[in-house]
This record gives C-alpha cells, structure tokens and sequence, in this order.
C-alpha cells in the first residue's frame, strides 16, 4: 500500500492560513490503514487546526468527510456538496488523491496535508517499511523476491557495494542490506546460481526516467 | 489581564478507568476526602479506550486541563490498556505543543482502586498546576478577540 | 438520536445523605424545564424495593425511553436499576447514571457549589443518555465438557474437581504416563506423603471417574471455534482425534534451565541442579560417596524464584536428616511468603543448616581439586570475605514454562507474560484466566509455584471453567462493540490490539467482527481503530462527545 505521513500542524497553518472555512478529506484506503489520514485522523486533525486558530483568535471552520478512495472520481463526485461550501480543500489522501480532487474541482485550492512516503509493507503494527519503488520493470523473480531498486540505498542490479558490513548498509546500521537479504534468500532456496546471470543495465525509461507514466487496458476500457 | 489565580476556577476533565480510578474516586468519597470541583470525571471501561480525539475534544471544548487515570502498570484490569493510553497521551502531547497548549495540561496517572488518597492527591495537584497555568490559551484566545 | 427520546430522570437523596450538601429540589425544578426530559421524581432511596417498583410503573405509563439516576456510583445500584428497566420493558443499556453523591456530595463541601456541580453532572448523563443506544442479551449455549492439556498435579486436580462438579474431562498428557514432575521429586516435605504415593492417589481418583478420559502420548494439534465450543484436533500415537469443548485449561508446568553464563561455569560431578540432587536423594546407588559437605546457591539464576528457595531447604534438611552432612545454603534472601515456609525455615536452622546471606556482590565458585570453594562477602557475621570449601555444590536454576510453550501458545492464540510464563488475565484478579476468554492457566505453566500452590491452582481453575460453563449457557451481550462494515479498511489493527483476540476477519463481509462471547468490553479496539469503524455502546463518540459538552460552560 501507499505509506503516507501527516506534514507538521505548522507548514498546514501555513498552506490554509488565509481561509474561514476548509474541507479536511480524508481517505479510506491506504492512508486510513498507515494512521496518516482515516477518519480517525481527519477528525484529530480539524480539532487540532480548530484550536490553533482560536487561540490566535482566527475563526476557522471545518467540515469534515472520508470518501472510500481519493483516486476515484465516483468517490471524489461525493464531495461536491461540500466543497461548494468551502475556500479549501485540505486533503488527507496521497498525492493521487490531492490531484484527483484538483482535477475534478477546477474552482478550489486543494492543500496536501500528508507526505506520500513510499509503497511499503505493515513490518509489524505501528512500523511500515518500503518494498517497491514502482520502477516498472520488475526483477523480483531473479532476486528471490527482495527487491534490490527499492531496497538497496544505490539500487544497485549486481550485488552489493563495499559499504555493506555484517548484512547492514553503511547508511543506517538498522537497515539490512538488500544484497545480503537477496544471498541469504537465495542460498536458503538453492539458488544461488542465480547469481551468476548479470542483470543487465536497467532500462529507467520504464520508471520516472520515461516522464510520467500511463497504463491502458483497452480490454478493460469501456 | 490574566485573571486572579484564586477566582479561577480550572475546569478538568477527568477520564477515569472503572476498573481503577472511579472506584478510587468513590471510596475518597466514603472517606470524604475533598478535591477540587473543577474535576469532572467521565468513566471509561479502561483508559485503553481514550482516544487521542477526545482528548483533543475536551480542550477545544474548553477544558483546562485533561486527566486520564488508568491502573497500575503491569495491572491493567485489559493487560495493556494502560499502555495503550500511555502511548496514546505522548501522541496527543505532541500535538497540544504544535498547538500551543502546555504540556502540563495533559497528564496521565496509574492508580489503583484502593488508592483513594493518592487520586485525591493527583487530581488536587492537577488543579493546582492549572490553576498557575491560568485558563486554557484556547479560551483565552477567543476572550482576547 | 434516532428516535424521539423521552428521558425519565430519578434523583434520589439516598436517605437525606445526598440532599445534605445538594439542593436536590432546587435541581428537580431545572431539569423539569428540558422539553425531553418527560418526568423527574426525588426519592428517599431509589434502591429500596417500593422505590423500584414505582420507577418501573413510571417508565412504562410514562412511556420513557431513557433513564438517568442522579444519587449513587454505578458500581453500587447499577444492576438494580437495569433489572427493574428491563422488567418494564425497556432495554436495560438505555441508562446513564450522575454519581452525584460519592463523587460530589460527598467530596465538595459548601451546598451551593456541590449542587451546581450535580446539576452539571446530572446534565452530563442526560446528554450522553440522548445517544445511548439499545444492547440485546442473548443466550448462547456452551459445552460443558472441558480440555485440560498436561496430565501433572495442576492438570490431574483440575481433571479430578470438574469432574466431581459434573463435567466430562479429557484429560492430554505427552508422556506415557501420568505425574509429570511429581516423578521427579525427593519428597513433599513437609507433607508425610511421598510423590509416588500422592501421584498413586490421584490416579486412582481419575481412574475412579467415568467421566474423565485420559489420553497418554497425546498432544494438541490445533483448535478451532470460540470459547464456549472450542474444537480441538488431538494426536495420539500418530492418529487424529477430534474433541469438542467448551473450555481449555493449560496446565503444562515448568521446565528448568541451568544458565552457565549466570554462573560462569559447568555444571560436573559435583555442581549439580536441585532436581539432579532430588534423584540422587531417591536412588542411593548414584552415591560412590556420600558428600560430607554440601551447599546450596540461591538467587543467582533466578533472584526471586520461590520454588528454588522451598527446593533448597527441603533438601537440604534431608540431606542433613540422611547423611548428617554439614549444610550450607547461600543466598541473597530467602523467599519465605507461603505459609508453612517460616517454618521449614526454622526447622532447617534447628538441624543445624548453615545460612550466608551475600547481597549484590556475587559469590565466586571455584573448583579446585574435588572441591568447590565457595567465597562470599558475610553480611550477618564478619562483613569480610569468607571461605568455605564443599564436598558438593547444588546451583539454582531458571524456572521456564514447559519447552514447547512457544508451540501450544499460538496454536492457542495466547500470551506470554514478561517472565516468559502464561499471561494471566490479571495478576490479582483472575491468576488462572487467560487473556482468551475459555482457556485458563494452573500450576508452573502460569507462575513459579510450588506443588502445594499447584495443586490449589489446579482446583482454581476448574471452578474458574465450573463458573463460564456450570449451566451450559452463558448470557452475551451481542455486538456491544459494533463494527461498521462499510468503514471498515480491514487494516488488521483491532485484531493486533485486543488484547483477549476476540476480534476475527469476516471474510464474508469484508470486516473486522468481534466475538461476543470472548469480547470482554474494554473497547480499546474502539480507540484503535483509524477508520473510527468500531463503535463501544455506551462509550461511543457521541456519548463520550455529550459528556465533554459541560465545558463549554462557565464554571
């Protein structure tokens, strides 16, 4: 899923500083799941937002919704009513779902109150790690599923680099290097032959490198 | 102005496990041991159930200060909802500094039922320190306008 | 608020103690003044029979549809008052009580300011009680036949109790034969009976019963279902057997652990544990020579074991009683918190056992030509280091639960405790209860006890599995935490955070479900969850929303 953060109270003050009446959105699918953007956030959030203007003593006034999912239009269309009420819209949801909501509201100012972090995993509850950059040529099935693009700081193809010590990387001695992972991995499945193949120079046109990407399912289209 | 510290009467909101502190709070009764009646108690099943919102809830609808009482460590009446709370309240304090609340409004106590004294204690010296805080700053703020 | 309430308020003055301090009238007349507030009576005691019986009469003519009770803590007249609703027809849950007199009357002197405080709190629950919403009971039927898994002395009294108390028993034993540790010990002491012969006694007791089947070389695979109707899949000499029951005890006892780094040696021939000892006690031909001095170390494994301590002194008394040795038992502190123990204490110091008592400098032992010698600062005596030199050292160990705990522990979905034992529901409170609702905990598995506690234990537990499934039902109260399927992200949370896992995947309808039966109502899967998907009747948003509403008047 999509990990996501919230930003601090501060730079949201910042961004709706100038509006009386904004529209907290959160999201019900991913960001609900990371605790960046529930309901349960969007409700602690526009409370503490309340606070921080009446203390300065700036009226602000929040109405709060959760749709199902901020990258769908049919979800976002839930929110019109609402938005026709409002100066801004402060949303919860990744970077998806902040520009679904600016495409389909053409009229209103929408703000970005988390940091889309990464596509991670739950490691364990209350700690999620990241597992796919989405380069979108993916080698799982010749690094016995541990992703080295993702999961090695230099996202190197073949093997590991010098700093990797003990099975950690020289950034972060809590981060496992993904190279070790990947021999362990393979060691323990027999296949460690594997390793012998090189992995050819990666073709980054498929990932940011070929600007923004596009999918299109002509079976699925309607 | 600020308002004369003995005039001030703070408004707490105590959420009290049942399982600990209610009880607690009802034999200072029997022994009628006096607090402060700013002290408005809310019951709970277990501190585990406080939500970090409602705690927001209570400041913003003008508490001074917010209590969460829960069991003893490592006798919580649900195992872990005291930690839970704990874990919760650090959570909320994070927020109440970006906000600008002061940290000693929000306090989280473990005690057990029979420790009427000590909840008489804890909730006394919570208002005591409100009381030298002076009102919660997000009432002052709307007074100030 | 989904329907038009009409909210029954009963102030009561509990015998003039409430009306004392609080102008009950003056507050009567106030409350008469809320449009849904449709009555409000001042009684003298609302907990007496007439009283009762009257407030009934009223909700039902009155057709009320709450009910708020300004007087005493919930923890006192609560049930009475939900008895006498539900007898009138109204659901009992639909009740919201003001402690107006322990946590007001009582505690805030001057009336003025103790009655605007009630009236405030009487508002408080009249709020909440807006929202308050309607919990259906429901009986659902429990299996009265219970599981006990571990055939030593808890499982063996525990089979024995509930089978005198009616149930079918089966009782799981791994090994071959019944006992467990019982075979592995000296004596009782300072009971008469020897282990072999109490083991013999409770055998013939289980043998006696029809009712309770032992299955030998049997251990459990998986279970199933909920509390109340566990399935449990059993195997035996390799072939599967597959039993309903309605409750589980786990009685698997402890294992012990030499930790040579603790010590910073081997254990050899003449450093030994205290069980080695126990057998070397039973069986006079391991002795090529009998040890003329022999010492006991203490609180160096484990500092607050108790078994170790009562081992230490029963055998060493025994070994002064057989061999006339000269004893000596090193320790930081003597645990002597059960009864009988003081005096064991006594007896071993009358036989002449010698004590040294060392504090947080640690003894060295060094072996040193078929000796050991033991040196240690002296607190008692000459606070310099002695010496001693023993024919024998006997170590204290780690008292661990039973060496497949990790196994039995997830196939059960329960806890362990921080010292690597069963996790009691509550310490205090219920010592033989898990954290899952059916499943309960006796003897060594749960805490270090000694045989006599263990056998207590066992009996604990059965009357503990006697109260949930006597009468092979139990009353629940359906969906007091009530998931709402459409909010509901399936993250998982709640299932990770209740901490009696009574919270389950509905694959069917793509949400968290809680189990009623094995719900017990702290509602920390409600505070959990991000999608505010799980709501806590009686504590929901709104009711706890309604309550915080008195702040945002002038005090």
């Amino acid at each position: 899923m999509i990990i996501g953060e919230r930003k601090s109270l501060e730079e949201i003050r910042k961004m709706i500083g100038g509006y009386k009446k904004v529209l907290v959105a959160g999201c019900g699918t991913c960001v609900t799941v990371c605790f960046a953007g529930g309901e349960k956030e969007v409700a602690t959030l526009s409370s503490a937002l309340r606070m921080a203007a009446k203390k300065e003593g700036h009226g602000l006034e929040i109405s709060e919704t959760t749709i199902e999912r901020q990258c769908d239009m049919e979800f976002i269309e839930e929110l019109r009513e609402k938005v026709g009420q409002v100066e801004a819209v402060l949303s919860m949801g990744c970077g998806a779902g902040v520009q679904t909501i600016a495409e389909t509201f053409s009229e209103i100012p929408v703000y970005p109150a988390l940091n889309t972090k990464f596509i991670g995993r739950t490691e364990e509850q209350g700690v999620w790690t990241e597992r796919c950059a989405a380069c979108g040529d993916c080698i799982l099935h010749v690094t016995g599923g541990i992703c080295p693009i993702a999961r090695c700081s230099k996202s190197l193809l073949n093997g590991p680099c010098g700093g990797s010590k003990d099975g950690k990387c020289e950034i972060n001695p809590d981060v496992a290097c993904a190279w070790q992972l990947i021999y362990d991995r393979l060691k323990a499945l027999g296949q460690l032959d594997k390793l012998e193949e090189i992995i050819p120079i990666k073709d980054w046109s498929l990932s940011r490198d070929g600007g923004p990407r596009k999918l299109i399912r002509e079976d699925v289209r309607l | 102005m600020p308002e004369d510290k003995n005039r001030f009467s703070p408004k707490i909101a105590a959420f009290c496990c049942f399982h600990s502190a209610y009880l607690a709070a009802d034999s200072a009764g029997a022994m009628r041991k006096s607090y402060s009646d700013g002290v408005y108690i809310i019951r709970v099943p277990c501190a585990g159930k406080v939500e970090g919102l409602h705690i927001l809830q209570a400041f913003e609808k003008g508490a001074d200060g917010v209590l969460i009482l829960a069991c003893p460590q490592e006798s919580c009446h649900y195992i872990s909802g005291n930690i839970r709370a704990k874990k919760r309240v650090d959570y909320i304090l994070r927020f109440l500094e970006e906000i600008g609340i002061e940290p000693e409004r929000l306090k989280l106590f473990n005690l057990a039922s029979n420790q009427a004294p000590r909840f008489v204690q804890v909730v006394n010296e919570m208002a005591e320190r409100i009381k030298d805080l002076g009102p919660s700053p997000i009432k002052a703020g709307v007074i100030g306008r | 608020m989904a329907e038009d309430t009409k909210i029954g308020v009963f102030l009561c003055d509990c015998g003039e103690v409430i009306s004392r301090n609080i102008d009950l009238s003056g507050i009567k007349s106030n409350l008469e003044k809320i449009s849904d507030v449709g009555h409000v009576t001042l009684s003298h005691y609302l907990c007496s029979q007439k009283e009762i019986e009257l407030m009934g009469s009223e909700i039902s003519e009155k057709g009320l549809n709450r009910v708020v009770i300004g007087g005493c803590s919930p923890q006192f007249c609560e049930v009475i008052f939900m008895e006498a609703m539900e007898k009138s027809g109204l659901n009992p849950y639909l009740l919201s009580i003001a402690n107006i007199r322990d946590q007001c009357g009582w505690v805030h002197p001057g009336k003025t300011r103790a009655t605007s405080k009630a009236a405030r709190q009487i508002k408080m629950a009249i709020s909440k009680a807006r929202f308050l919403e309607p919990i259906k009971k429901e009986t659902v039927s429990i299996n009265r036949d219970v599981l006990i898994i571990g055939g030593g002395i808890s499982g063996m009294e525990a089979a024995i109790e509930l089978s005198e108390l009616d149930h079918k028993v089966t009782l799981l034993e791994r090994e071959k034969v019944l006992g467990g540790r019982l075979h592995q010990l000296y004596s009782l002491y300072p009971l008469e009976l020897t282990p072999g012969a109490l083991l013999a006694e409770k055998i013939e007791a289980i043998n006696r019963r029809a009712n309770i089947e032992v299955l030998t070389t049997a251990e459990l695979l998986k279970i199933e279902g909920h509390p109340g109707n566990f399935v449990a899949k059993i195997q035996r000499d390799g072939s599967p057997i597959t039993g309903n029951f309605g409750a589980i005890v786990v009685a698997t006892g402890c294992d012990t652990q030499f930790p040579r780094e603790r010590y910073g040696l081997e254990l050899s021939d003449n450093i030994i544990t205290q069980l080695q000892f126990e057998r070397m006690l039973k069986s006079r031909e391991e002795w090529d020579k009998i040890p003329q001095k022999i010492g006991f170390m203490l609180d160096i494994s484990d500092e607050y074991s108790r078994i170790s301590t009562i081992s230490a002194l029963r055998n060493g008394l025994a070994a002064k009683r057989r061999f006339g040795s000269e004893v000596y038992i090193f320790c930081k502190n003597l645990k002597l918190d059960a009864p009988g123990l003081e005096g064991l204490y006594r007896e071993a110091r009358d036989e002449g056992v010698i004590f040294f008592k060392f504090g947080d400098a640690m003894p060295t032992i060094a072996p040193a030509h078929g000796q050991i010698n033991i040196q240690l600062e002296d607190l008692y005596l000459a606070r310099e280091l002695v010496t001693l030199s023993c024919d024998l050292l006997v170590v204290d160990e780690k008292i661990i639960p039973q060496r497949d705990f990790e196994i039995l522990k997830s196939i059960l979905n329960i806890d362990l405790d921080s010292n690597g034992f069963y996790q009691q529901a509550n310490v205090h409170l219920y010592p033989v209860s898990s954290i899952r609702k059916g499943i309960f905990s006796a003897g060594s598995c749960r805490a270090d006890l000694d045989f006599s506690d263990a056998l207590a234990d066992g009996r604990a537990a059965a009357q503990a599995v006697h109260q949930l499934s006597y009468s092979g039902k139990a009353w629940i109260e359906v969906q007091k935490l009530v998931v709402d399927a459409d909010k509901c992200a399936l993250c998982l949370t709640c299932i990770r955070s209740c901490p009696h896992h009574a919270i389950e995947v509905d694959h069917e309808k793509q949400a968290a479900k809680v189990i009623d039966l094995a719900c017990q109502g702290c509602g920390i899967c409600a505070a959990e969850c991000p999608a505010k998907a799980i709501q806590h009747k009686g504590y929901t948003d709104n009711e706890i929303g309604a309550q915080l509403e008195f702040l945002e008047e002038a005090i």
